[in-house]
């Protein structure tokens, strides 16, 4: 069963418009959510978190309208949410966070249990007695996740959530998001192309509050198939360009006729759609 | 959400309050009514009821810093709405002001030269330290509207002492602050009692998640 | 490397000179969010609204008197502007914390003491404002009103310094604790020194310590009187003020010789005019003051409007004309016969800590002995307060006494040392009252107020020449037969008044015979005058 389904959701700040015309469908497994900053992809994730409503556009979200009361609590109680920065009570022990999310969360029979499996779930299982303050950048994450999964939701929303973590630890939670994947569905947003390719079966990009594209990951790297080239120096028309760790440059865009060229990434895919589309904009 | 619910919040959020500001307020309110009460007898009865009414702002103070909430993003989206939520930091608060209150009155009707103290007019100030309270909670919860990182107090604290000097210069027949032996002293206090309405009903609306 | 070594000593100027560049950007920064601040605009607004509305609320601010308006007005913009520098000045200190940039900005190339002075400078410009705006005051009530006197420069200019020494405060503060709420705080406690250190010091001079400066004199009087040290207070002030600054760039980790200098000099300051603040006011101040209490008539200038002489303290000669209307429409109401007599208006003021124990009783036998020296006997004394209601219908009254009994209303120390005014007995008390109606909207509204809220504890009225010294006494039955002619119209009683000046006016004529000849029920209880 489709899990989200949105149909030309629209919001405006003032003359800012921050989503204009968005439709998409969401289904189990991982969807990466990629696009510059200001892309509008927060605000979509506040929209499908119930934390904004829409000015415009039809959304149904596990089956219910969160336009309505009703149907809001309706869907927070299936509805897992890690923000951008989530706030913690610094004197907090991760435990004591945990459950304190877990009461908000109306958990009421084994809430002790499922806060425990949670936090063995996030592999906090050592340190949930530790202050929040004394916890790491990565770890604090995981605190954050955890309370994202209590009571098992069914639609869970990352936003942003490798973002300051260093490469192991990135490693550990793209295993575990990849993990919580399975039989939900999970909306990642992320800066890191790394992240789609390696735990996303379908991916979103938005930018300038539109989406540019929706597919899978080998579909967006195809974008740039045939568009993509090495060169022992710098290329001219090049959309991007950029040295690689061997010395020759890897460029994007309209290859000259006897260019050298390379299979495309999903990067190289996402750089081109988001390139075309500024130039587009700015035409 | 249920009654369960709200005893269960009951200790974590007791845990989650920033209570400094408002221990700080009630010991300086405290203080500013009973010091000089007690170093002197020349103080007269609308002396003691500008310091009562000062320390009610004192706490008042403390009191706009109860619905700080640094973790507010991560409750953004939880079942149990924001109005239950403040609800119960005012459920664990409001005792505890006014058995602060009813102590500070206390002492100072029966400590140092109480001759003046015998004829505060405590109806009338408590109807007007539960105003500035619920003015102050009133603020918070317009500013939990206004702030995305929780931080209500840096708007709702400032805000109060405006409030406050506005309420001190209000005319005829707006008036608030009086002396007790004014003759419109009654009158200025049914504007108290449609105040403290009014913050209560504009907490209530600003608790409320919009639709 | 020669280069560089050539270059090397030359670093530190460059160095030195960009950061005070850096300071002072940093300082323009913090001005411009100070004065932009939801709450200093507010402060800003409220402080003027209040100065405006003044004007349309309190009946005196029409007739200021400028050197007791200076330091109001100071008192006035220390609570609001200063209050507003003291809170916004915090905020500005601990925005670094509040929003998680700490680890930023402890490895910014300017140090935490220079932004900290940054700091401490942000508020000048709105001293600067405050100055305006006081001053603005004050020129404005000095071309479009009757003001009397001058401000004090000093006086004035401790409204800008409050709003610096608190600034200082909210940037120590700020510097101490990063609890919001300890600067809301302390402004509570400002504002509870207000209310509570006046009693708290009875009268004495340690009240010169506390920002707002010591206590004033039961009324206005000249300014040569005034004897305030508000140039030492405001040097004071200052001084606090570079101290508390001091105190928080020390605390930001600055140590060197300019800090030390800077804070050897303001304590200087604050000790040098807190010394001088402290010191009683001198003997000249003292026997002016006595000298003008006892005998004022050496030190007033008088001027002849018809058949008044209206004599005032200097400064004060400009509500002559408003006196002066008072006076006539209460004339015009006498039977010609009775207006020859030539009547004086004379300024009195009462310093209360010189009239102590048998002072009332020295003092009214001075004032005799002052109108036989100066050759006006039964002078009738008016205050160094002017425009509200309650002085228009003290002055018609007296006046209206004088015409009616041909003496001067004086007071005499009753049993029990209270002092009392001369009682009006009978159809002269219903005239006193009726004719001090006549005497304008402003008189009539003093006179309803009088009766309605500000009776006597022996139920009439007690009219004063000023707030310490009774000069008029109506009982309640003389006061009611006279409220009920003045609902009557005016032209009938003027009328009656004119036909039967003569009996009223006799000593025998009672209440009761009052109100028949005006036409009016009589009084329930007769007169024990």
């Amino acid at each position: 069963m489709t899990t989200v389904q949105a149909e030309g959701l629209s919001l405006r700040f003032g003359r800012t418009t921050a989503l204009e015309g968005v439709s998409f469908a969401l289904d189990d497994g991982v969807t990466g959510l990629l696009g510059p900053n200001g892309a509008g992809k927060t605000t979509l994730l506040r929209i499908l978190a119930t934390a904004i409503p829409a000015d415009a556009g039809q959304l149904r979200i596990l089956g219910a309208d969160p336009r309505g009361a009703a149907g809001r609590l309706a869907v927070r109680r299936r509805l897992g949410y890690l923000p951008q920065n989530p706030g913690f009570h610094q004197h907090f022990t991760a435990f004591e966070f945990v459950d304190y999310i877990a009461i908000l969360k109306e958990i009421v029979d084994g809430r002790h249990d499922e806060v425990r499996r949670v936090l063995h779930a996030v592999g906090l299982d050592d340190h949930r007695g530790k202050k929040i303050k004394a916890l790491s950048g990565g770890m604090r994450q995981r605190v954050g996740l955890a309370a994202t999964l209590l009571d098992d939701p069914a639609l869970v929303i990352l936003d942003e959530p490798t973002v300051g973590l260093d490469p192991e630890q990135r490693l550990r939670f793209r295993e575990l998001i990849a993990h919580i994947g399975e039989g939900r569905t999970v909306l990642l947003s992320t800066h890191q192309t790394e992240d789609v390719s390696t735990v996303c079966q379908r991916v979103i990009v938005m930018n300038q509050g539109r989406i540019r594209f929706e597919g899978e990951p080998s579909a967006l790297a195809a974008v740039a198939m045939g568009r993509v080239w090495t060169s022992r120096a710098r290329a001219d028309g090049a959309l991007a360009a950029w040295r690689t760790g061997n010395g020759d440059y890897h460029n994007i865009g309209d290859p000259p006729p006897d260019a050298r060229l390379v299979d495309p990434s999903i990067e190289d895919g996402y750089l081109m759609l988001i390139d075309a589309a500024s130039l587009a904009g700015a035409a | 959400m249920n009654a369960r619910t709200l005893y269960l919040l009951l200790r974590p959020t007791a845990h989650a309050v920033k209570w400094r500001p408002m221990v700080a307020g009630a010991t300086l309110g405290l203080a500013i009514l009973l010091v000089p009460e007690a170093l002197t007898s020349r103080l007269t009865d609308a002396h003691l009821t500008t310091l009562a009414r000062i320390a009610a702002i004192c706490v008042a103070l403390g009191a706009a810093f109860l619905l700080d909430d640094p973790a507010t993003r991560s409750t953004l989206t939880v079942p149990t709405p924001r109005l239950a939520r403040n609800l119960v930091r005012v459920a664990l608060a409001g005792p505890a002001v006014a058995l602060w209150w009813a102590l500070t009155l206390g002492l100072a009707k029966t400590t140092g030269h109480h001759a003046a103290a015998a004829h505060l007019p405590v109806a009338a100030l408590t109807l007007e330290a539960a105003t500035l309270l619920a003015t102050a909670l009133a603020l918070s919860a317009i500013a939990q509207r206004r702030t995305v990182d929780g931080n209500t107090s840096v708007v709702a604290a400032p805000a109060v002492l405006l409030l406050v000097a506005v309420a001190w210069f209000l005319p005829h027949p707006v008036e608030l602050v009086l002396r007790p032996t004014d003759p419109h002293w009654t009158a200025s206090h049914y504007n108290w009692a449609a105040a403290l309405a009014t913050a209560l009903v504009a907490f209530l609306w600003a608790s409320h998640e919009r639709a | 490397m020669t280069a560089v070594l050539a270059e090397a000593p030359g670093t530190p100027a460059v160095d030195a000179a960009a950061r005070h560049r850096a300071v002072l950007a940093l300082a323009r920064v913090e001005t411009v969010r100070m004065l932009r601040h939801p709450v200093t605009v507010a402060a800003t607004l409220l402080l003027a609204g209040f100065w405006v509305s003044s004007w349309f609320a309190i009946g005196t601010s029409r007739y200021p008197v400028l050197q007791d308006l200076d330091r109001d007005s100071a008192i006035g913009m220390m609570i609001l502007l200063g209050g507003a520098a003291l809170i916004v000045g915090n905020l500005a200190v601990l925005r670094a914390h509040r929003d998680g940039t700490t680890g930023l900005s402890q490895v910014l190339i300017l140090p935490d003491r220079a932004r900290t002075v940054a700091h401490l400078f942000a508020p000048l410009p709105l001293a600067v404002l405050g100055a305006v705006l006081i001053v603005a005051r004050m020129a404005i009530l000095a071309i479009c009103t009757p003001a009397a006197g001058h401000p004090n420069p000093y006086e004035l200019a401790t409204g800008p310094a409050t709003v610096l020494l608190l600034g200082a405060l909210g940037v120590l503060l700020g510097r101490l604790t990063r609890s919001a709420v300890v600067a809301p705080l302390a402004l509570l406690v400002v504002l509870a020194g207000l209310a509570v250190l006046e009693p708290l010091a009875n009268g004495g001079k340690a009240l010169w310590l506390a920002p707002q400066g010591g206590s004033v004199l039961p009324m206005p009087v000249p300014v040569s009187l005034m004897g305030r040290p508000a140039a030492a207070h405001f040097a004071y002030l200052l001084g606090l003020a570079g101290l508390l600054s001091a105190a928080a760039v020390l605390r930001a980790g600055a140590r060197g010789v300019r800090v030390a200098v800077a804070g050897v000099v303001a304590l200087a300051c604050a000790v040098a005019g807190g010394t001088a603040q402290l010191s009683a006011p001198g003997h000249a101040v003292v026997a002016a003051r006595t000298a003008a209490m006892n005998h004022p008539s050496q030190y007033e200038t008088c001027r002849e409007l018809g058949h008044v002489a209206y004599c005032a303290f200097a400064g004060f000669s400009r509500w002559i004309p408003a006196w002066n209307t008072v006076v006539q429409a209460v004339v015009a109401q006498v039977p010609a016969t009775a207006r020859s007599a030539r009547l004086t208006i004379r300024q009195r003021i009462v310093f209360v800590s010189l009239g102590g124990g048998k002072g009332p009783e020295q003092l009214l036998a001075a004032w005799r002995s002052d109108n036989a020296a100066a050759g006006t006997p039964g002078a009738i004394g008016i205050d160094t307060q002017w425009g509200d209601s309650r002085s228009a219908a003290d002055l018609a009254a007296q006046v209206a006494y004088r015409l009616v009994t041909g003496r001067a209303g004086e007071a005499h120390v009753e049993q029990g040392a209270e002092l009392a005014g001369a009682t009006a007995c009978g159809g002269a008390g219903v005239l006193v009252v009726w004719l001090a109606g006549q005497a304008g909207t402003q008189a009539r509204t003093g006179l309803r107020r009088l009766t309605e809220d500000g009776r006597d504890p022996r139920g009439g009225v007690s009219f004063d020449q000023n707030q310490l010294i009774p000069s008029v006494y109506v009982p309640a039955p003389e006061l009611t037969v006279a409220t009920q002619a003045l609902a009557r119209p005016r032209a009938d009683i003027a009328a009656r008044v004119q036909r039967s000046w003569a009996t009223l006016t006799a000593p025998g004529t009672t209440a009761a015979q009052a109100a028949q000849i005006l036409g009016v029920p009589a009084p329930a209880a007769g007169t024990a005058c």
